[in-house]
Order: C-alpha cells, then structure tokens, then sequence
C-alpha cells in the first residue's frame, strides 16, 4: 500500500467529515452580532421649520425674497423711505427743493412748417 | 431583504447588509461561515472548546468589522480565515505545544452513517490524523488543513497565510511528506489493510 495514498485518502475522509458548531455557539454568535450590529440609517432633516410664526402665503414669500435677513432689510428700506416722505425733515429740505426745482428744457422745432396760410378762402 | 433573496447574495453583500442594519444578515452569514471557521480551528487545535472560542472571537471581529468593510478588497471567507489563522498560532502559544491528541479530545464529526465498527475506525483515523496535523510545524500544519481538508486554492491559501504560491506549495507537500512519515506505520491499526483485503 503506497503511504502517500494513505494520506490523500485519509485528508479526503477529514474533508468530507463536517464539524457542524453547536447550537449554543450559534446562539453566541447571532447574539454578539445582534449586540455589535449599527442601527439603520436614519434620514433626519437638518433643518426643523419652526412651529410658531408667519403661517400662510408669507412664509413662501420670504422665502422667494432670499430669507428673513432679506425681508427685514427691504422692510427697513421702505419704512425709512415712506418716513423721509412724509415727515420732509428739514435737513433734507435743500436737497430735495433742489431735486424738485430742477427744471428741463426742451428745445421745440417745427418740423413741417405751419399751413395755416394755405386754408385761407378767398 | 427577503429571505430567498439572501440565499443568492455573496458574503460580502451579506455583510454590507448587516452594515446597514438588515437583521437576517447576520444569521444568514454565520450559517454559512461558523461551520467551516469551527472546523479548521479543530483541526488546527484539535481541541473542540478552544476551536469553538476561536470561531466566536473571529465572528466578533466580522461584525466588528463590518461597518469599515473595503467591498473588492477581500473575500470575506478569506478574512475570516487569515484572523482565524491568527487567533489558533496565539491559543497554541499561549498553552504550549501539547504532545498529541487523545480519543477525548477528537472533534466531533458529523456521522456519515455506516456500521458501528466502521464509525469507529472513521473516529479512530480522524483522531490519528489530528494528533499528527498536531505534531507539525504551524505553518505546515496551516497549509495542509487549508489545502486538503478545507479544499482551498493555492491563491487563496497565499492571501491568508500572506505569503507567495510556490512557499504554499512547497509547505503543502513538507507537510504531507511529514504526515505520511508519522502515520507510516499504522497502516493496519487504521483499517486499511482490512479494507484491501475486502478489496481483493
């Protein structure tokens, strides 16, 4: 008998046995992963819309403006622009006399001369 | 994921599954690499309790590893081996060289059926094999079990062992050469002779 055919058969023999793990092992196994396993991703929004504050078509307006900054400072504009207009400080009374007194010329000429002449009867 | 579906997934989507927290995966993952990292430990340590420790502490590190895992680097069985590998040198260091193998300490096999006295000399061959795979060299020992018990590619056996094919080759037939030279003389107390002279 050749010894190195033993061995070919003896390891195909071990090959073909399986060593099955116990079922408390695999209980042990199962649990440590369970114990280790991350939890599924979940999506969460950075951004929360606040609960309390403009309801309605506002909301959607500031935002098209470009955000409460820009809505706060377009509202300083046109609040400071309705009081210059109103109350006429004096400070600002030459400045705008002198932006109200301007006067412009226009320069007339007549492009086709007068035919008054022409309609007369007789 | 549905359960026939997982059956067709490879390891490494098993393991991205468990990743990403899929509940199945992870059974479905050990059913199919526990038995084969519980047997080559056995056969590296021959010693079913120690082999038992080493396959749950390479799990551990499976799952540990999981979220970090490089899809196309590795084969997940691959890993698992190399760390299995790793985990049986550091249990034989610590405990010594043991001189062999006893009836008790032989693993248990799952049965192949057939007669009581041929389950006996089935046992009783398997623990002779064993307590030689024992008395070889680690690295010997590693790439014999890798080779014709695990039955894995000499390619594969280089990546866990990490080192080049031909010391793979070269370490497979040492190891058998050495095999052949301790079992060369107990021929007959294995059975063979009985099963040749039935033969004839």
């Amino acid at each position: 008998m050749d010894n190195e055919l033993d061995i070919d058969a003896l390891l195909a023999e071990a090959a073909a046995q399986r060593i099955e793990p116990s079922a408390a092992l695999i209980a042990l196994i199962v649990s440590d992963a369970e114990v280790t396993q991350p939890q599924p991703f979940v999506f969460k929004p950075v951004f929360q819309p606040p609960t309390t504050g403009f309801r309605g078509w506002f909301p959607g307006l500031a935002e098209g403006l470009g955000g409460a900054r820009a809505v706060a400072g377009l509202s300083f504009v046109g609040l400071t622009g309705l009081f210059l207009g109103v109350a006429e400080p004096t400070a600002l009374q030459s400045f705008t006399s002198l932006l109200s007194g301007a006067t412009v010329q226009i320069e007339q000429m007549d492009l086709l001369p007068a035919t008054d002449g022409l309609w007369t009867e007789n | 994921m549905p359960r026939d579906t997982l059956d067709e997934v490879s390891d490494e989507t098993l393991l991205v599954l468990y990743a990403n927290g899929d509940p199945d995966a992870a059974r479905r993952l050990t059913g199919r690499l526990a038995s084969r990292v519980l047997g080559y430990a056995t056969r590296l340590l021959a010693d079913r309790a120690e082999a038992e420790d080493v396959t749950q502490e390479a799990m551990l590190r499976l799952w540990r590893v999981a979220p970090d895992w490089r899809t196309g680097e590795a084969q997940v069985s691959t890993w698992l081996y190399r760390v299995a590998t790793n985990l049986c040198t550091d249990v034989r260091r610590a405990r010594g060289r043991r001189p062999g193998v006893g009836l008790d300490d032989a693993p248990e096999a799952a049965a192949a059926g057939g007669s009581v006295e041929a389950s006996l000399i089935r046992a009783e061959r398997m623990t002779a094999l064993h307590a030689a795979l024992d008395l070889l060299p680690d690295r010997q020992r590693q790439a014999v079990v890798l080779r014709h018990i695990e039955g894995l590619a000499n390619p594969e056996i280089a990546a866990i062992m990490g080192l080049g094919i031909e010391a793979v080759e070269s370490l497979t037939a040492r190891g058998k050469r050495a095999l052949s030279a301790i079992l060369s003389g107990r021929k007959g107390e294995l059975g063979y002779l009985n099963e040749e002279e039935e033969g004839a």
